[in-house]
């Protein structure tokens, strides 16, 4: 399966999902004008990645600085999807990183982790960013 | 005299310029005319020396030995240098209509340069036209939203002091608040709908009069049930009731219903919480964590209704998050709710235009020279 | 000769004729040959009948004539200079008077250096001597003057051949002024 990788843009976070190393990271700020229409490739591999890929430990790094509302209604559907495997026996695990004085990225990590049951979730702080 | 000009002649070839031949007493014509001309030849080589070495270091500005055949072809070359230079000079002015020609190579470079710049010119003027009409578009579309906004005279009236902030993100706003005066008091929403500029500018719209024909549905004294009917309404009217639905927009939204009668304010959020001052400290009501007409929005979902006994002292405050989320900072992080809520804390006693211009000025600083990333409100009010 | 004296021909563009019509066959074609043969004969029985110099005076002033009707006529006065320039060198060109190319132009001072090769009238004189090229100062002068409103004294500073030969023209404002 390919590999995934979306630059970053002013207004879109970087994007690498490496199917064979089984690591999926996004990272940066996410406002695009359309977030559903650029989110949309991403959900699409996922579903494939999980429809094709063996039950071994899949690891997603998430180190979000910024999210507009229609960038998380999308991350809550990224959720869903990891959910969903986590639910049909992969291992997912996710690391959600913040830096420690971003509340707000702390607390949106809080609020994705409430509505998981099933997907591992570790809020990782980092200091002296 | 033969072995002078043989040697004249021999520095020459070696690029070096001889001192001129004196002419002996007793040559002959003849001698005496070669002499003459090998002594223009060494002035024409001189004169030609300076200027092509000048003309190899790029100085343009070279004298040019005039009626000096042997530089012929390096006058030729300074010539067209000096013409292209001032070609270039021209079109760097923005000058298109500059060509060149005749001059090999030169002239097909020079000429599909401006022919390509002229190219982008004439793109550059489609888009700045196409640019100017949605602009003056975007600028009509919210003339139509201001209008849309409550009636500033009208909150005056009603309420003790207040301020609004509302700073569309791109000329329209996704952000929208509402005031309505009733008998006995009145109600104040504040609401951000998915998107900003003009989809977040018709959601305004849409979501501004669904939420007046659910008040003359089901009244206002409920403000749980105005928000669960309509959250309803939005996802009936966007078509988002089936999860095969194409859109997920919706708003997130806060209600108070003011009874002045009882002395209560009544709250409850939908994403948006309230923020209100006692005894010097600023205490918030979340409300609840549910969005209203989004298509992952529940249907069956019953809001919260939160009560408090107003005191005349009270400041109350209902905001987006685009202020609460905007980066900034030295470290280019988000504002922040506990920054937000410091801030209230130290300037609640403030009249509230003044607590405007510094939640304003306080936002823009930290902001920065980060761009506003999302619609901005803020709305302080006294009862 | 002042212009209360004339009483003979005066030029007019239309005299130009209608050359589609009157030469419905040869149309606008002859020969640089011909053209020279015209000039240069002129030339000489100018030369021989008052002076060399007298002769000189009579070119650069048909030229001039020759350029400030040439200005009206073909060329469209209220472009801004660039461009103005730029139709000219095109129509040169295509019409085969020769090939123009400016080096330096100062709008402040108005001072302007430029050459011209394979050009109409002196591209086939010899490279030796004095400067030859009167009818062009002239020309070079007309189109300046009706272009600025303003008088310009027009020299050949310079002349040289790598094969095609190249003239290379100053203008600058009359001192007078």
């Amino acid at each position: 399966m390919d590999n995934l990788i979306v630059e970053a843009t002013k207004s879109s976070p970087w994007i690498c999902f490496d199917a064979e190393n089984r690591i999926l990271e996004i990272k940066g700020k996410s406002y695009p004008e359309n977030a559903s229409e650029f989110f949309a490739p991403v959900f699409e591999w996922l579903k494939k990645y999980f429809a094709s890929t063996q039950t071994a430990p899949t690891e997603v790094n998430l180190d979000i600085i910024y999210l507009n509302s229609s960038s998380s209604k999308a991350f809550l559907v990224l959720f869903d999807i990891l959910e969903q495997a986590a639910r049909n026996g992969h291992t997912v695990h996710v690391n959600w990183r913040y830096d420690e004085d971003d509340e707000t990225a702390l607390e949106l990590g809080e609020e994705f982790m409430e509505d998981l049951e099933f997907v591992s979730f570790n809020l990782v702080k980092i200091q002296d960013r | 005299m033969i072995g002078e000009i043989r040697d004249a002649l021999d520095r020459l070839l070696h690029g070096e310029v001889p001192s001129p031949i004196v002419p002996a007493a007793g040559d002959d014509d003849d001698m005496a005319q070669l002499c003459r001309v090998t002594n223009s030849l060494i002035e024409a080589f001189a004169d030609a020396h300076d200027f092509v070495t000048a003309l190899g270091q790029g100085n343009l500005d070279v004298h040019v030995p005039p009626r000096n055949l042997l530089i012929s072809p390096y006058k030729q070359l300074h010539s067209n240098l000096r013409h292209l230079t001032w070609q270039t000079q021209q079109v760097a002015k923005g000058d298109l209509s500059q060509r060149v020609d005749f001059l090999g190579e030169f002239s097909e470079a020079f000429n599909s340069m401006i022919d390509s710049l002229k190219e982008k010119k004439r793109a550059e003027h489609a888009l700045k036209e196409a640019n100017s009409k949605i602009m003056a578009s975007m600028r009509y579309a919210r003339t139509i939203q201001l209008s849309f906004l409550p009636d500033t005279e009208e909150m005056g009236a009603e309420l003790g002091d207040f301020f609004f902030i509302w700073n569309p993100k791109d000329i329209v706003s996704g952000d929208l608040f509402f005031f309505r005066s009733l008998n006995d008091g009145f109600l104040i929403s504040v609401m951000d709908c998915t998107g900003h500029g003009v989809p977040g500018g018709m959601m305004t719209m849409i979501a501004g009069s669904s939420l007046s024909r659910v008040l003359q549905d089901v009244g206002h004294d409920d403000p749980a049930l105005v928000l669960h009917e309509l959250n309803n309404l939005m996802r009936r009217s966007l078509n988002q009731q089936s999860p095969e639905a194409k859109s997920n927009d919706g708003l997130d939204l806060g209600l108070c219903r003011v009874d002045q009668a009882k002395g209560l304010l009544t709250f409850a959020g939908a994403g948006i919480r309230l923020y209100y001052s006692l005894h010097g400290e600023i205490h918030e009501m979340k409300g609840d964590k549910q969005s209203i007409g989004y298509r992952s929005s529940d249907p069956e979902y019953r809001f919260t209704n939160h009560s408090i006994r107003l005191d005349p002292s009270m400041r109350f405050y209902m905001n987006t998050d685009g202020i609460t989320d905007q980066i900034g900072g030295p470290k280019g992080l988000s504002f922040g709710r506990r920054a937000f809520t410091r801030l209230l804390r130290e300037i609640h006693e403030e009249p509230m235009s003044r607590q405007k211009s510094i939640l304003e000025q306080e936002i823009a600083e930290y902001r920065g020279k980060e761009v506003q990333l999302d619609d901005m409100t803020v709305v302080g009010f006294v009862v | 000769m002042s212009e209360g004296e004339r009483t003979a021909y005066r030029f007019q563009w239309k005299d130009l004729g209608d050359i589609q019509k009157g030469r419905p066959n040869l149309g606008n074609q002859t020969s640089v040959a011909v053209y020279r043969l015209m000039q240069y004969t002129m030339r000489d029985v100018l030369a021989a009948k008052y002076s060399a110099e007298e002769a000189k005076i009579v070119l650069i002033l048909a030229g001039k004539l020759a350029g400030t009707e040439f200005c009206k006529n073909m060329l469209d006065t209220n472009l801004e200079f660039g461009k103005f320039i730029a139709s000219l060198q095109e129509k040169l060109k295509t019409l085969g008077v020769g090939i123009l190319r400016i080096e330096k132009a100062d709008i402040d001072t108005m001072e302007f250096v430029l050459t011209v090769s394979e050009d109409l009238d002196c591209s086939g004189l010899p490279m030796k001597g004095e400067t030859v090229c009167e009818y062009d100062e002239g020309f070079i002068e007309g189109i300046l003057e009706t272009y600025t409103n303003k008088q310009f004294v027009v020299k050949e500073i310079d002349c040289w051949a790598t094969g095609d030969r190249t003239c290379r023209f100053s203008a600058r404002l009359k001192e007078s002024q």
